[in-house]
């Protein structure tokens, strides 16, 4: 490489900083606290722009003053309020929550806000708050996701969504329910999500191995199975992917992923014959994935033919 | 990250309650992640400036999305946390670049200049003179049960932090004031740019 590197010219590059902070700063007052705590009071779909800008412009303060923050739970737990303003008062507060000590003793009435609002008609609201309660094992959302998933006209959010809740504190009686789900043959979305919640349950190892050997089914939710099956059952999961790297006419993306599971897997045990097709594999293939996954693999079983 | 595992659970839920093909962090509502500059032009000391960075950008980054990284107990699940947060140091750096705070003998670089024990501090590890958890080994409320990987590791480079670093020796990460403060890294837009004593 020939030339210098240019050198940084500091008071340069603070004048160009200076001026793009400049260019950017939007000063935004906020006004008094009493206004805003009156602002936030009236409800209706009157006033929505003004009162969510008060929401953003209050948001430095608010934790410091019992009225704002009474003020957004207030409006948060009003459902006859405006659906947007109520998402905008929930945003802050969840962002408020950051600041956990100072936020700690407005907990109790945010959580009987949220509860309030698990079942809004407001589909984002709802969605918001379900999974915020979710996230902190609240047992109250735990069953409106739960009995959604058995009753589908009591369901609060697309099927995919409580899985995925659900799953944030998955219990053992949530296992024969997630089954259910996978055996109902649902789309693939929610199908994989199923199948990611159940992998430490043993009960679904052979679920788990007729999904990953068959060429039919979805590239992920093979995958999936067999991580699951892996981490239930190294020893199964060996003679499965054994089978599936060795197929050629299986996808190679499929038997790269298996190949790598065998690469890194516990059970993995020298076996000459299978060493030798899998540099077979490597020079066969045209997919790269798959040949970088058949050298791993060599390379981590020292070379053995 | 097909094989990230946490907890026992395989995969990451992250959900953008915002559109990631525009920059913005905006929501439905119109509200948003706060611009850099917001924070970095701040003149006031750190004392004015913690709150409302710790608000926005840092806890409206995490709660922009759905899914674990929103709330303290589960955020560090998603490996976004990591890089999420290396932000919010990158942002703190390029204020005490852009307003000149090294002097962790400042006030004006950092608020809480004694120990948990002494008048006017804040919590326990915020204070200038506090070790931090894990390398202090110490546990038990309102630190965690456990203290993994202590003491801080040995650098081959340079000879800060200590074996149990304090917050102190956070803050002239550079090595402005003194060489011997210097930690080790930085970031690509916060220039090394000496302070005039």
């Amino acid at each position: 490489m020939t030339g210098k590197e240019p050198t940084l010219d500091l008071d340069d590059y603070r004048r160009a900083y200076a001026k793009e902070l400049a260019g950017e700063r939007r000063t935004v007052k906020a006004p008094p606290i009493k206004e805003t705590v009156a602002l936030l009071a009236k409800s209706g779909k009157t006033k929505r722009a003004a009162r969510i800008a008060a929401i953003d412009a209050v948001a430095e303060r608010a934790l410091g003053r019992p009225s704002i923050m009474n003020a957004l739970i207030d409006v948060l737990a009003d459902p006859k309020d405006d659906p947007s303003v109520r998402r905008a008062a929930l945003a802050l507060l969840r962002e408020l929550t950051f600041s956990a000590t100072a936020f700690r003793r407005y907990d109790a009435d945010f959580r009987a806000a949220l509860r309030g609002a698990a079942e809004d008609p407001d589909e984002g609201l709802r969605e918001r708050v379900l999974d915020f309660l979710a996230l902190h094992k609240d047992e109250y959302a735990q069953r409106l996701l739960a009995d959604g998933l058995k009753e589908p006209d009591k369901a609060l959010v697309p099927v995919e969504r409580a899985l995925q809740m659900i799953g944030y504190d998955l219990h053992g009686d949530h296992l024969a329910l997630l089954r259910d789900v996978v055996g109902a043959k649902p789309n693939q979305a929610v199908r994989r999500t199923a199948l990611r919640l159940l992998a430490a349950d043993s009960e679904s190892q052979s679920l788990f191995e007729d999904i990953a050997a068959d060429p039919k089914e979805d590239g992920e939710a093979r995958a999936t199975s067999a991580m699951a099956l892996q981490s239930l059952d190294p020893e199964r999961f060996a003679k499965v992917a054994r089978k599936v790297v060795l197929n050629e006419k299986d996808d190679d993306n499929v038997r790269a992923v298996f190949l790598n599971g065998l690469t890194h897997g516990p059970a993995e045990v020298t076996d000459a014959v299978f060493g030798k097709r899998v540099r077979a594999v490597r020079y066969k293939t045209s997919s790269t994935q798959l040949r970088k996954s058949a050298e791993k693999y060599i390379d981590s079983t020292g070379g053995d033919s | 990250m097909r094989t990230w595992t946490t907890d026992g659970q395989i995969g990451i839920t992250r959900l953008p309650e915002f559109d990631p093909a525009k920059s913005g962090a905006r929501n439905d509502v119109g509200q948003s992640v706060s611009a850099e500059s917001v924070t970095v032009s701040k003149t006031g000391n750190y004392a004015v400036v913690q709150p409302t960075f710790e608000g926005n950008p840092h806890g409206r980054a995490h709660t922009s999305f759905g899914g674990p990284i929103s709330i303290i107990d589960t955020a560090a699940r998603d490996p976004l946390f990591f890089l999420l947060h290396a932000n919010v140091d990158r942002i703190w750096a390029k204020w005490q670049w852009f307003q000149k705070r090294f002097d962790a003998a400042s006030l004006t670089a950092y608020p809480f200049l004694g120990s948990a024990t002494s008048t006017g501090a804040t919590r326990i590890g915020h204070n200038a003179l506090d070790t931090m958890w894990p390398w202090n080994n110490i546990i038990g409320h309102p630190r965690p049960s456990t203290a993994p990987r202590k003491p801080f590791p040995k650098s081959p480079v340079v000879k800060a932090p200590a074996a149990k670093p304090d917050v102190r020796a956070m803050i002239d990460f550079q090595g402005q004031l003194n060489t011997a403060n210097q930690l080790g890294f930085d970031y690509d837009d916060v220039p090394f740019e000496p302070v005039a004593q």
